[in-house]
């Protein structure tokens, strides 16, 4: 048959089935056979998986050109979250924290320990620097420690944003990460004035949670946060508060509970996130096995999707990610996980001392004694030192998809992404041999299953998963 | 458009005028005075009478009007050819006017129901004074044809006159698409930044064989190139989908494709085809009974739907459509064109439902019953 | 006729392989994906021969045999890879270089 090839990748799902990709992410499922006829050109132009194939521009006849031009426009839409740089600046005004969480990745200080609090000379200095991101919408995110304790410098911070946004006239939004047991009434009063959003963890029922992020000095940590929850939802209204879970040992097997929890506590959106095996978590063995992490993702997931069916929204934050970019054909901006990856270039983040770090987890390794994702510090680089340095060149290309040995031949890599901090603390060197990677089989294993959700076509679950890509229930799509 | 007959005395030119029943005074030369009186009053721009011509009257007469002239509308503008032909360029009582750009076009589709008159080309100078004439709360107004585009720069003009007369009607502008292919003429009708235009364009199929095969020309990536233009000059665009045997089966694919490849279009519609013009000559190729795609336009709809699209079904009755979809369904046929047959009479949802053309009622669905009240 | 011929000695696999039909490129690509579960050798043997050795690592779940299973399926994947990558792979360039470079008629425009 004539027809040309245009650029895919494959990957044999099971006995009898191979799964087909593009860059575009664009997919299609086919037999063995019709594999065979594809490559060797046999298919019949007559059958439906050539149209289908043509359809989704995996093979072409004589317009090759125009097809070309489609395929360039919809890589540019897939690519477009690079459009814009540094949206994402996560700012630590303190490292002190009262909390004593298993997993926590940043060896957090002492509450009395001042001189872990940012001072207002490198606050504005971070504040400058944010503001020379090109980019039309600067999302300001506190984290820590617990930023409560420095509650001032909040404040200072947010209205040196704020003060110097009347000039650059960006999008702004400011999202605080906090535990909340220091949350007052005041507080809020001063968080509603600047419409801040509020960020919390709530890693399960009252065992499961006290379990994984007690606090210290033995107060009732799950029954703080779920007064103070509602407090905060009375005074900024529902929607402004959001919390996610991170999965220990303690609540791996019990995640179905964990997401009754976030019933019952009125939440409309949960994150099942896996462990970040750095820090604390090392040292307090609550990590597990990834194929478990995987299993009982997979069965809560299921549930979460029945949840949903028998009448009650609750979007799940990661499985969202994937069904965006398997099932549309925009961009979705996840630093974490993408091609390049987000280090730098999509977040970025301001230690309390003015040290910037491509991500979270290069600020944890450098509290760990390894400052290789170190960019450089706000007192003493330029913005052109910090954002187009060598060494953050150098960490991007390396990251990019068709630099990478096992990821540019993988049919799943344009819903997955790359993460050089995550191989350099498994692995040891920042490419990483991915084919042995736990992150990597992590996410082969998820997205499969979700693409074998699709692949199920069954209406019921294809509404619920619209409705979170749209983030509409239902009953409130237009008409 | 509404056609009529007379015997023109004195009109050598076009005439186009608002009618009224009743004298004015300011404007004359705008108006189409209806009087059956023997006195012709002069200064109008032409006078339309049930009347035998008269030798003596110097004004321009259209005389043995063909049709009752208590019959007409305030508001209506019609045009008056020499030859003695009237036509209701605007309805005043409808929702549903157009500007008729030319009858020309660069497609020949397969199942379109507007044959391709000779003459016609260019009604640019009709449509000026149209538009000069048209009530200024006039919500909507359609652009089509034929092809719109083949009157090239004269087409900005029209919808810049637009802009400026009729500052608050909405224009929807029904083209292929094909002559945006143009990066320069799509910029140009983007430069005239009407805050209200809509540019639909029909897409017949996913597969660029089946829709040429449908649209006569090898137009698909043309139309394509001409969509991706105008969006990236940030035009409003629609997609309008007219369902026929050819490209029935792959509905559910195309709402994909056109989710996956224009996701930014305002909307898209789903049209049932109309069975007049080249349609009634292509029935064998073209026809199929809309009962018989009722799960494949379901699927389609409820895709896009799903997806978060704006959908409309247009010159669909309600009896061939899945229940799931009657609140997409749409009442696009004008009033006077619209018909009902008899089993609607006892049909439940006969005030929702948008009908038949009068020009099908010979070929319709043969699944057309009443529906039963759900009480 | 078989064009792996495999032979197993104690913890290691030896696969004899055609380079007439399997490209020293498909075979490096191959082995690059198995480094979890096995060292790999590569050896010459003729103008048309290589010889694969997969030596099982400790911690590796697989048996010998099906290790070399697995490695025979991921090189004809591979090698299907190569054969595909030469007929798209200038297509490829041309979608990249058309998606990111400016609009080349931007000049006649403002002009």
């Amino acid at each position: 048959m004539n027809y040309q090839l245009f650029p895919f990748k494959f990957e044999t799902l099971n006995e009898d089935e191979i799964f087909l990709s593009n860059e575009a992410g664009e997919f299609c499922f086919i037999s063995n056979n019709e594999f065979q006829q594809l490559i060797n050109h046999d298919l019949s132009s007559d059958s439906e998986t050539y149209l289908d194939l043509k359809a989704k521009q995996i093979i072409a006849e004589s317009c090759v050109n125009d097809v070309i031009d489609m395929m360039a426009v919809k890589l540019r839409t897939k690519k477009s979250f690079l459009d814009n740089f540094t949206a994402l600046h996560m700012v630590v005004p303190t490292l002190r924290c009262n909390s004593n969480c298993v997993y926590c990745q940043v060896s957090r200080k002492n509450i009395d320990s001042k001189n872990f609090d940012m001072s207002k000379a490198t606050a504005k200095k971070i504040i400058n620097m944010i503001f020379k991101s090109p980019s039309p919408s600067i999302k300001i995110e506190f984290q820590g420690g617990e930023p409560l304790l420095n509650f001032n410098m909040v404040k200072y911070i947010i209205e040196q944003a704020e003060g110097k946004n009347t000039f650059k006239k960006r999008n702004l939004e400011f999202v605080i990460c906090s535990n909340l047991s220091l949350m007052t009434e005041d507080m809020l009063k001063y968080l509603k004035k600047h419409n801040v959003y509020i960020s919390t963890s709530l890693d399960g029922s009252s065992f499961l949670h006290n379990k994984n992020r007690p606090l210290q000095g033995g107060q009732d940590s799950y029954h703080t946060l779920i007064e103070k929850i509602n407090l905060c939802r009375n005074h900024l209204g529902h929607d402004h508060v959001s919390a996610l879970m991170t999965t220990s040992m303690y609540n791996l097997h019990n995640l179905k509970e964990v997401v009754d929890e976030y019933i019952k506590q009125n939440f409309n959106a949960i994150f099942l996130r896996s462990l970040n095996p750095y820090g604390f978590a090392k040292e307090n063995n609550i990590d597990y096995d990834v194929d478990k992490f995987v299993e009982n993702y997979k069965e809560t997931l299921d549930y979460v999707i029945q949840v949903n069916m028998d009448g009650y929204y609750i979007v799940e934050g990661f499985a969202t990610i994937l069904l965006s970019r398997i099932l549309t054909p925009f961009a979705t901006g996840f630093v974490d996980m993408q091609f390049p990856a987000g280090a730098g270039i999509g977040g970025a983040i301001y230690d309390y001392n003015g040290n910037v770090y491509v991500s979270d987890e290069g600020r944890m390794l450098a509290s760990m004694g390894d400052e290789k994702f170190l960019m450089g510090n706000v007192h003493s680089t330029s913005y052109d030192e910090l954002f187009n340095s060598n060494f953050l060149k150098s960490l991007i290309r390396t990251s990019c998809l068709e630099c990478t040995a096992a990821c540019v031949q993988c049919a799943f890599s344009p819903y997955c992404g790359f993460d050089p901090v995550r191989n350099y603390s498994e692995q040891g060197n920042i490419i990483g041999h991915i084919p042995s990677s736990n992150l990597c089989r992590k996410n082969k294993q998820v997205i499969k299953y979700v693409l074998e959700l699709i692949k199920k076509n069954d209406k019921n679950i294809n509404e619920v998963f619209w409705s979170w890509i749209t983030r509409k229930p239902p009953q409130r799509r237009s008409l | 458009m509404k056609k009529y007959y007379g015997t023109s005395k004195n009109i050598t030119s076009f005439v186009v005028g608002k009618i009224t029943n009743k004298p004015v005074w300011f404007n004359r030369k705008n108006y189409v005075l209806l009087t059956n009186d023997k006195k012709i009053p002069k200064g109008y721009a032409a006078i339309i009478t049930n009347n035998k011509p008269s030798c003596s009257a110097k004004s321009k007469v259209l005389c043995n009007f063909n049709e009752k002239i208590e019959k007409f509308n305030d508001g209506d503008i019609i045009l008056i050819k020499p030859g003695g032909e009237a036509s209701v360029l605007f309805d005043a009582n409808s929702k549903h006017n157009f500007l008729m750009i030319t009858s020309s076009c660069n497609c020949s589709c397969i199942m379109c129901p507007q044959p391709q008159i000779a003459d016609e080309k260019d009604r640019t100078n009709i449509n000026l004074k149209l538009i000069s004439l048209i009530d200024k709360q006039t919500k909507s107004l359609g652009i089509t044809g034929g092809e719109p585009t083949l009157i090239g720069n004269k087409l900005l003009n029209i919808i810049y006159n637009c802009k400026k007369r009729l500052p608050n009607t909405a224009l929807t502008l029904l083209t292929n698409g094909i002559r945006f292919e143009n990066i320069e003429y799509a910029g140009s009708i983007a430069s005239i930044s009407h805050k209200y235009l809509l540019i639909d364009v029909p897409l017949h199929s996913d597969i660029d064989t089946i829709h040429n095969l449908i649209a006569g020309t090898n137009g698909f990536y043309k139309t394509i190139k001409g969509i991706y233009n105008l969006a990236t000059f940030g035009q409003k665009i629609g997609i309008r989908v007219v369902i026929s045997k050819i490209n029935y089966k792959r509905l559910p694919e195309l709402a994909e494709y056109i989710y996956r490849n224009f996701p930014f279009v305002f909307h898209v519609v789903f049209m049932q085809m109309e069975t007049i013009g080249l349609a009634a000559e292509n029935m064998e190729k073209t026809w199929i009974d809309p009962h018989d795609y009722i799960s494949e336009l379901e699927s389609a709809v409820i895709k896009l739907h799903q997806r978060d699209i704006h959908i409309s079904i247009y010159n669909a009755q309600l009896c061939v459509l899945s229940p799931k979809l009657w609140k997409f369904a749409r009442k696009s046929i004008s009033d006077w064109k619209r018909s009902y047959i008899g089993e609607c009479s006892k049909c439940s949802q006969k005030d929702n439902c948008g009908g038949f053309f009068v020009s099908n009622l010979d070929k319709h669905s043969e699944y057309i019953k009443p529906i039963k009240d759900f009480v | 006729m078989d064009k792996i011929t495999k032979n197993f000695e104690h913890d290691i696999a030896k696969l004899t392989i055609n380079t007439e039909i399997y490209s020293i490129k498909a075979i490096i690509n191959a082995a690059y994906n198995f480094n979890k579960d096995c060292y790999l050798y590569n050896e010459k043997i003729s103008d048309s021969l290589i010889e694969t050795r997969l030596k099982l690592k400790a911690n590796s779940s697989l048996s010998l045999e099906k290790l070399s299973d697995e490695f025979c399926n991921e090189l004809i994947n591979q090698q299907i890879r190569l054969n595909i990558e030469k007929e798209y792979g200038h297509i490829r360039d041309l979608i990249f270089k058309k998606a990111f470079s400016p609009i080349d008629n931007e000049q006649n425009l403002n002009s």
